[in-house]
């Protein structure tokens, strides 16, 4: 993928957010540098429910490809030179550790700017660069606990519910890469850089928007959750999921009229399609009632039948195979930098028909030390010695 | 001013005119075509809620653009948004696949009079594929796509997210990837035709839950899990428990601080187990602990233990949540001598929120503007007004 070719992206990010962000600028054709601690990324020592793969941390491998990584001492002046260096030749800079630390560390803007005036210097955290919040730990569930996902999902008899994913982060993560491509944009009129920032508060917000702008003029229910079987406060009735004899199956904007058909429920065409709202616990209850009687099998035929918008609710196995799934090349199973196959959740858009390609699987700490030590015209004798020193960590070092 | 760009948007619903919303709020002239009778989103507002008539709905996803009415069905129709394309540099579209090439505005056709366009579809599950004509929407891709699954716990089933996610995040991965080609543009001069689907989003707002499931698929069983706890792939404490006076989500934390925080001595009793095998054991002793604590003494000894724990705000919390005032998410406007509140866009550049001009609140209020920019003369622009081939708002 050539989208980006040409631009050089520095990325001092570590966790969810950053990496993901700066692994979409390399799926569109950045070279996307890693700066790592010599010990590696958080997102390579811990995995979520402890899951490695041939040792490397599924985090890793969800936020890690079509990077290369050096691994780098800030904390030593050598160390620092070699970030400096790097950034004077880059076009855009990513940090998302706590807000002052890349000050402390003497990168940040201020210092980055007067280096390169031209650099997009893009920085994500919790909650803001400043504010009453700014210290404290930004993290997805805590984000969807405050703004009000939570409390918005699930059902009004039950508490309220976090979205099992890590939604706001993956959110932040497209913002984060949208936000920096705008600005290499506005780059090309007047050649100036320009901080981009973004946080998980604003993240956590936007993917509410049509809800909150709801909220916010107006619309109103008796309950933050949705009655019954409802998926939202602010929807009319069906919208929802509803058991089958056998599993589940969620149905969508559907005119009364047409579900009344549907479910061999005469009462629900009686009931004025203004009304979908109003008396929606009503007519929840007894399309719960009538949609238990049958199958999912059978219930996928009538409601294809008489168009109305539903679908099963598959779990993970389902979505694994789902012919659409593998239709669009969704999920690819490649060769790890490893050997042994890796199994990722590609790019999520299309570009002239293609989907962007893993160039370079997740790589190992350090792979790339030395090629890019190179580029930045330090000589063999000097790589040598900042090994020797621990300034930095090169793969494989330590067997030659 | 971010972006020089022209968008010209045939969008409805939410995620499309999300995704033009990004690129309006940055500075690209954003000219969303609507049908005569106005997009869908003038006509629907969650939860009733419209301000002197104007739907929320329309109000969350299209300011800073400007709109124009054509009937595409009329002869000449199309042939002014041909003109409206050519003299601009993205197109965006959200019908389903095949309406664009039926009404003469297809990839090929464009591509053939403007060579270097960007020409964007989004569809619910992809162009083409075994299930391209199934209504993509919402919920139901978060059903498809096992959001629905994997949230909530085995009690209550599969659960929705309450809000539109999967669109507002499609929306999102939509502008990302016009940004990108923009940039190859400026660049190279070629222009991209993008593909995104809704089905796409779903899935990739479960990026790192699958690559974890992928690595060892374990079936159902795996899923399950006590009702406190909020993922099917974090260790224990990870969730949403209940308090005497609400509700608290605790993140990742370490169990010898919490045991610490809370003062229990049957917590610091689990500190060895494993809390992703064993989160259930886990999570019900923390959910004892909590149900008769007041938020704010937990709240003082989780702060001075480093816990990471927020309180579970609903909206009315939100609007005045001191951080959010502090970062100005919300931002208050006029609509037709009423007010109403709009949720900013979500990145600062250079410190600042882009700039609000206007939301388009009559269906072809920019129509006469646009048709002039365009070079139709006053009398073309009446007689298509007449011939009802371009729509106005009454008097205009």
């Amino acid at each position: 993928m050539d989208l980006l070719a040409g631009t050089r992206v520095v990325s001092f990010n570590h966790f969810l957010v950053g990496p993901t962000g700066a692994q979409i600028l390399g799926d569109l054709g950045a070279d996307v540098i890693a700066v790592e601690p010599l010990g590696g990324a958080f997102q390579r020592n811990w995995a979520v429910g402890n899951q490695f793969v041939d040792g490397q941390s599924v985090n890793h491998l969800s936020t890690g490809r079509n990077k290369r990584s050096i691994a780098l001492d800030l904390k030593a002046p050598a160390g620092l030179e070699v970030a400096r260096k790097l950034v004077q030749g880059a076009d855009v800079m990513m940090e998302n550790f706590r807000p002052g630390t890349m000050e402390k560390l003497g990168l940040g803007y201020e210092d980055m700017a007067a280096i390169n005036p031209g650099i997009i210097y893009a920085s994500a955290t919790g909650f803001g660069i400043d504010g009453p919040y700014r210290d404290r730990p930004g993290q997805d569930l805590l984000l969807q606990a405050l703004s009000g996902l939570a409390a918005r999902t699930g059902n009004a008899d039950g508490p309220p519910t976090p979205a099992g994913p890590t939604v706001v982060d993956q959110h932040a993560a497209a913002l984060y890469a949208m936000g920096i491509m705008a600005a290499l944009l506005g780059r090309q009129k007047t050649g100036q850089g320009r901080r981009v920032d973004v946080n998980l508060l604003a993240a956590a917000l936007d993917i509410q928007f049509e809800s909150l702008t709801c909220h916010l003029n107006g619309g109103r229910s008796e309950t933050s959750r949705g009655p019954g079987n409802l998926a939202a406060w602010f929807s009319p009735a069906p919208y929802g999921i509803y058991a089958t004899k056998d599993g589940h199956v969620a149905l969508s904007m559907t005119p009364l009229e047409v579900l009344a058909k549907a479910l061999d429920l005469p009462g629900l065409a009686k009931i004025p399609e203004a009304e979908a709202f109003t008396r929606r616990a009503e007519i929840v209850d007894q399309v719960r009632e009538a949609m238990k009687a049958r199958e999912t099998a059978q219930w996928l035929g009538i409601l294809q039948d008489h168009k109305v918008w539903h679908a099963e609710v598959q779990d993970y196995d389902a979505v694994m195979t789902d012919p659409q799934v593998l239709h669009n090349g969704t999920i690819q199973t490649v060769a790890g930098a490893t050997g042994v196959p890796i199994s990722l959740v590609m790019h999520p858009v299309k570009y002239d028909g293609e989907t962007p390609a893993v160039r370079l699987a997740p790589q190992p700490l350090g792979a790339q030390t030395r090629e890019i030590l190179g580029e930045l015209g330090y000589g063999e004798d000097r790589i040598r010695d900042f090994e020797a020193t621990d300034v930095v960590r090169s793969h494989g070092a330590e067997a030659e | 001013m971010l972006i020089k760009m022209r968008v010209v948007s045939f969008c409805h619903y939410l995620q499309g005119p999300a995704c033009t919303q990004y690129l309006a709020d940055m500075g690209a002239d954003v000219i969303k075509v609507e049908p005569p009778q106005g997009a869908f989103e003038r006509h629907w507002s969650g939860g009733k809620s419209y301000v002197n008539g104007v739907s929320a709905f329309l109000m969350s996803a299209n300011r800073n653009k400007r709109s124009l009415a054509i009937d595409l069905k009329q002869p000449e129709g199309p042939e002014i948004a041909l003109r409206l394309i050519e003299g601009a540099d993205v197109i965006v579209e959200n019908f389903r696949p095949g309406v664009m090439d039926r009404l003469g505005l297809g990839y090929e056709t464009v591509a053939a009079r403007k060579p270097d366009v960007i020409y964007v579809s989004a569809t619910g599950l992809g162009a083409t594929g075994p299930a391209r004509d199934r209504p993509g929407q919402d919920l139901l891709m978060q059903a498809r796509a096992g959001l629905m699954a994997v949230t909530g716990n085995h009690e209550t089933g599969p659960v929705a997210v309450g809000a539109a996610v999967v669109d507002q995040h499609g929306g999102a991965l939509m502008a990302m990837g016009i940004l990108g080609a923009f940039v190859k543009r400026l660049t190279t001069g070629e222009g991209t035709r993008i593909e995104a689907d809704l089905f796409s989003s779903a899935i990739d707002l479960q990026t790192e839950a699958l690559t974890k499931y992928l690595a060892r698929p374990a079936g159902r069983s795996v899923l399950e899990r006590d009702r406190h706890v909020g993922s099917w792939y974090h260790d224990a404490p990870y969730g949403v428990y209940r308090l005497a006076d609400g509700h608290i989500a605790l993140s990742m934390n370490d169990p010898v601080k919490l045991a610490t925080a809370l003062d229990s001595s049957r917590l610091a009793a689990l500190n060895g187990i494993d809390r992703y095998d064993e989160r259930d054991r886990y999570a019900r002793v923390v959910a004892e602990e909590l149900a008769p604590r007041r938020f704010a003494d937990v709240a003082h000894a989780f702060d001075e233990n480093g816990i990471w724990y927020e309180r579970v705000q609903d909206y009315d919390d939100l609007s005045n949540d001191p951080q959010a005032l502090h970062n100005q998410v919300f931002r208050e406007i006029e609509v037709k001598g009423g007010t109403a509140t709009l949720v900013n866009h979500p990145l600062r550049y250079d410190g600042k929120i882009p700039q609000y001009k206007e939301i388009p609140f009559e269906v072809g209020q920019h129509s006469r503007e646009v048709l002039t920019e365009l070079g139709y003369g006053e009398a073309d622009i009446d007689r298509l007004l007449e011939a009802k081939v371009i729509f106005a708002p009454d008097g205009d």
